[in-house]
């Protein structure tokens, strides 16, 4: 589509865009509400991801993987889910599904797709870090939040590319927050089409609203889980990880250590783990996603 | 030519002239670039934590590292005295509170250190919105940022 020739209907093209995009697998869902049952046990997962071939070689590359350290190769999937645990299941699966949305590249950002990649998974993988350290009890939500946090670059790339330059000149020009440039130029910003696509694909509504508020300081100092998230993505990007030009163009809340009631030790301290656990996403990366 | 890549939070130094080393994305990290261009030595050493993060604390900080790189350059044959220091990345967003201000910190650290040292900054590309790498030419000692948008700036 030529947005160029009709720039009115760009705001209307990016939400069409939306509904057209593939839709999140089912299956990951109803995997996850069975995860969240107690009355539900490994074998009731197993029987619905079993038949998801992509899923069930991932989960056993994983076990497999040097993070596990196994003495022998596990080839059942219920004995590899049995070894992985509630939290890393949810992992496997979220990222498997997450990775082709996110492995493509998004010139109108300058990222390429290892950069998208690598941000994404880094940033949940830091969020294990954050939550550890900062005894938050909802890990499983903050890291899809993370994972997924960036998902609606992938919609304004796709269809509002051109005019992302546009965007960035206008940030640069104005000294403004790359997110208010997205707004005067398209008429929406990258958080609040992923939070939509989110709500599309039927995630719960906290997750949607942390990924809505990420970029928002006024916003995401509301909520904790919104207040972990822009937290995890800002060590993510002062670490370089997957970095791309939008990602230093915004403003940081001045209260968000305190409202996570974090002391600047805990902050050096999720900066120094944050380096070992990366070079487990490193890991990861190449054993899901080849 | 070989490329040296320098991983997280830690150094790489070279006397071997077709050598590049170089740090990729540096973000708000520092790179400290230091080069004998006499001696043909040259290192960058990547630095994360202004402080210790505290007394298990296993990376080193900021001066430790400097400490760090200088030594190993002297190993390889570079004169304290002739070195030149170069200073790369320390990114900033447009507004951070102070105690999330990693750039600035690691950079006033390190030009402190600089100082009390008698070491002249010779150079330096840093803060501002701007992801960055650099590499060094070890045979030259030139110094090349590239930005995210592919720009490349010479130093």
């Amino acid at each position: 589509m030529n947005t160029a020739l009709c720039p009115d209907f760009t705001l209307e093209a990016v939400y069409e865009s939306m509904v057209a995009l593939p839709v999140f697998p089912k299956i990951v869902h109803r995997a996850m509400s069975v995860l969240d049952d107690p009355q539900k046990n490994i074998s009731d997962v197993a029987n619905i991801i079993k038949f998801d071939h992509g899923l069930v070689a991932n989960i056993l590359k994983l076990t497999n993987s040097a993070m596990f350290g196994l003495s022998q190769q596990v080839s059942d999937l219920e004995t590899a889910l049995a070894l992985l645990g509630q939290n890393r299941i949810r992992e496997v699966l979220i990222a498997s599904a997450a990775m082709p949305y996110l492995s493509r590249d998004l010139h109108g950002y300058e990222m390429s797709p290892q950069d998208l990649c690598y941000h994404s998974v880094g940033c949940a993988m830091i969020s294990e870090v954050v939550s550890q350290r900062l005894d938050f009890p909802h890990s499983s939500e903050l890291f899809t939040a993370a994972i997924l946090h960036d998902i609606g670059k992938i919609v304004l790339d796709i269809y509002v590319g051109p005019r992302l330059i546009e965007v960035l000149d206008r940030s640069r020009r104005q000294e403004s927050d790359f997110s208010t440039a997205e707004w005067e130029v398209i008429g929406t910003d990258h958080a609040v089409a992923g939070s939509s696509i989110l709500q599309h694909w039927e995630f719960p509504r906290d997750i949607c609203r942390a990924v809505r508020a990420h970029h928002d300081p006024d916003l995401y100092i509301q909520n904790r889980l919104s207040a972990m998230l822009a937290f995890c993505n800002i060590i993510t990007v002062q670490l370089g990880i997957g970095v791309g030009t939008d990602n230093f163009r915004y403003r940081l809340s001045d209260q968000l250590l305190y409202v996570l009631d974090c002391s600047e030790r805990d902050y050096y301290s999720c900066l120094e783990e944050a380096i070992r656990v990366l070079d487990d996403a490193k890991d990861v990366i190449r054993l899901i996603f080849g | 030519m070989q490329e040296v890549f320098v991983s997280r939070a830690s150094i790489a130094v070279s006397n071997e002239p077709s050598t590049t080393i170089t740090a990729r994305s540096l973000g708000a990290t520092l790179a400290v670039v230091a080069t004998d261009p006499g001696a043909g030595v040259a290192g960058i050493a990547h630095c994360i934590l202004p402080v210790a993060s505290g007394r298990s604390s296993k990376l080193p900080e900021v001066l430790e590292q400097m400490r760090n790189l200088f030594k190993h350059m002297i190993q390889k044959g570079a004169s304290a005295r002739n070195m030149k220091i170069m200073l790369f990345g320390a990114a900033t967003f447009l507004h951070e509170p102070k105690e999330l201000a990693l750039g600035p910190r690691l950079y006033r650290r390190a030009v402190q250190a600089l100082k009390k040292n008698g070491l002249a900054l010779g150079g330096e590309h840093v803060g501002g919105p701007l992801n960055r790498s650099v590499s060094i030419e070890v045979g030259s000692s030139k110094a090349r940022v590239t930005l995210a948008d592919k720009k490349e700036i010479h130093i």
